[in-house]
């Protein structure tokens, strides 16, 4: 469904992303760990096209859409949570969603995906008229996640969603995405630092490191690999030899 | 005495919150000082009077007056702005400076250095409120103001475009993962600023029964004052700046000195600032 081939992302002199590539199958869940500064959240701006990059594809069921705005790829069914949340902070949890929908016309279908929505993450119909910026950690990131399905988004690129939560509220999270995944069929790409989360729920996954892919693989295999235990599963030496 | 002036300072306010409201509009989302806000309200005022003159028409002559006054602002956005986005603060700054300079002189070239009457006379009755004199002119300028300012702010909170231009505002790329075409709110922010300011001049040139190439100048810095003097970004401290600004330097001309009148909408900039540094209605985090 999504085909990105030999990427490459500069900001400024800087170069980003240097050769990555990936896809994603219909309905699958594709995890992307790496350290800091690896480039992952780079990627995902350019699937989104938040920023472009210099050379390579990004094909969305065989269409390019490197070249199109951001509100075009969107419409193309790429719905993207950015890292952070980047709510509408002075909006309320309404606005939010309404702005969500943006891109859409149906407002008699808005209105019912808003109850979904409120359905899915009972806190946001609690909150409706609280200022975005008021929530705490866990439900502003359910509120940017509901903001994005408000768009109808056949794919949901998340970018870090456990970033500062508690266990607890990470987890879940956690479960709502698998069940977005499993009931709704939409296909994840999910970026995350938190390595031992992200390849529990994903099927597969791949490693990044300065930029390039370093290692893929379906999770399972990438979960008994000894170099994935010592640098993100944070397992010391012994434990991974013996 | 007093009141007559709160009165004059009211009608120069409300001017001044037009012309504010675009400055602070225009630097909330994109965060330039689009210096050229003052010829779009000469060029406001120049159309109406140009239509009025070979038509005979007051509405037809407004209405050709926002227009240009839109047409232009949009122009600017596309051509002065948005081949800068990205860029440094300090371009696009030196781009609305030259884009201010070029208007100027373009009207000079258009419409002849001198002052022109407005081709239209009002005979405006009076009446007397509390011993102060007021016609229908200052009451009709309030209304109109008034109203628009009413028009705009309903139009950002109760729009679905409105809303958006407050998110691009807010945080462009969240604006933009939402699918809101960033360039289409930009474009209908220098539209709303420039179709104020027009109206803005179209006013005054009836009020003050001239119009000229430089008209736009002192409204355009004042208007710049007040946006700062509100709280630049802010939507009600524009209009409360612009209000503040009008009733102080009519205060100051009445009661200290007329020949100073301008210095002190200046003198009171300074003065909130002093006590306020992020102007009247701005955040104090
Ligand atoms: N706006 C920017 N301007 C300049 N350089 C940037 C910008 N954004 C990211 N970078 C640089 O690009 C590289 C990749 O950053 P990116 O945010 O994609 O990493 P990441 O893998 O998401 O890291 P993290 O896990 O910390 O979020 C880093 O070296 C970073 O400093
Ligand atoms: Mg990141």
């Amino acid at each position: 469904m999504l085909q990105v081939r030999n990427l490459h992302i500069y900001y400024g002199q800087i170069q980003a992303v240097k050769g990555a590539s990936l896809h994603v199958k219909p309905g699958e869940i594709v995890a992307l760990i790496g350290g800091n500064g690896a480039g992952k959240s780079t990627i995902l701006r350019a699937i989104s096209g938040i920023v472009k990059s210099t050379s390579g594809s990004i094909l969305l069921s065989d269409t390019e859409i490197s070249s199109l705005p951001p509100e075009r790829i969107l419409k193309n069914g790429i719905g993207h949570v950015p890292e952070g949340r980047r709510l509408f902070r002075g909006l309320t949890v309404h606005d939010n969603l309404m702005l969500g929908a943006y891109s859409r016309n149906d407002s008699a279908r808005i209105k019912n995906d808003i109850e979904t929505m409120e359905l899915l993450f009972p806190i946001l119909g609690k909150r409706r008229k609280q200022l975005a910026g008021t929530l705490s950690g866990g439900e502003q990131q359910m509120l940017a996640m509901a903001r994005t399905l408000m768009a109808r988004p056949r794919m949901l690129l998340l970018d870090e969603p456990s970033m500062g939560l508690a266990p607890i509220i990470t987890s879940q999270i956690y479960e709502k995405i698998g069940l977005l995944n499993k009931n709704e069929g939409l296909s994840i790409l999910l970026v995350e630092q938190n390595a031992k989360l992200a390849l529990k729920l994903a099927h597969r996954g791949y490693v990044i490191e300065t930029g390039r892919v370093v290692m893929e693989g379906p999770t399972s295999e990438l979960r008994e690999s000894n170099e994935i235990q010592r640098a993100y599963l944070g397992k010391g030496y012994r434990e991974v030899w013996e | 005495m007093l009141i007559q002036q709160l009165i004059n300072g009211l009608v120069s306010g409300c001017v001044y919150a037009l012309v504010a409201l675009g400055y602070t509009m225009i630097f909330g989302i994109l965060g330039i000082v689009n210096f050229a806000q003052g010829e779009i309200y000469m060029f406001g005022a120049f159309t109406a009077v140009l239509t009025l003159a070979a038509t005979g028409n007051i509405w037809l002559a407004s209405a050709a007056g926002i227009a240009v006054a839109c047409v232009l602002g949009v122009l600017l956005e596309r051509i002065a702005f948005r081949p800068l986005r990205g860029m440094h603060p300090l371009i696009p700054l030196i781009s609305a400076i030259g884009a201010s300079i070029f208007l100027s002189s373009l009207a000079r070239l258009l419409f002849g250095p001198e002052d022109r009457a407005f081709p239209f006379e009002f005979h405006p009755s009076s009446f007397y409120f509390y011993g102060a004199q007021i016609n229908q002119l200052q009451l009709a300028i309030i209304a109109v103001s008034v109203g628009l300012m009413a028009i705009l702010t309903l139009f950002l909170n109760m729009t679905k475009h409105g809303k958006a231009i407050i998110a691009v505002a807010m945080d462009s790329d969240a604006a933009r993962l939402s699918g809101i075409n960033v360039n289409r709110a930009y474009e209908i922010t220098f539209l709303l600023g420039s179709a104020l300011s027009g109206a803005a001049g179209i006013m005054m040139a009836i009020y003050y029964n001239s119009t000229s190439p430089s008209m736009g100048l002192l409204p355009g810095l004042k208007g710049f004052s007040a946006a700062i003097l509100g709280g630049v970004g802010s939507i009600p401290g524009a209009i409360i700046g612009g209000l503040v600004l009008g009733i102080a330097e009519n205060l100051g001309a009445a009661y200290i000195s007329s020949s100073f009148k301008d210095a002190f909408a200046f003198i009171a900039l300074v003065l909130v600032l002093i006590l306020l540094p992020r102007g009247i209605m701005g955040s104090r985090k």
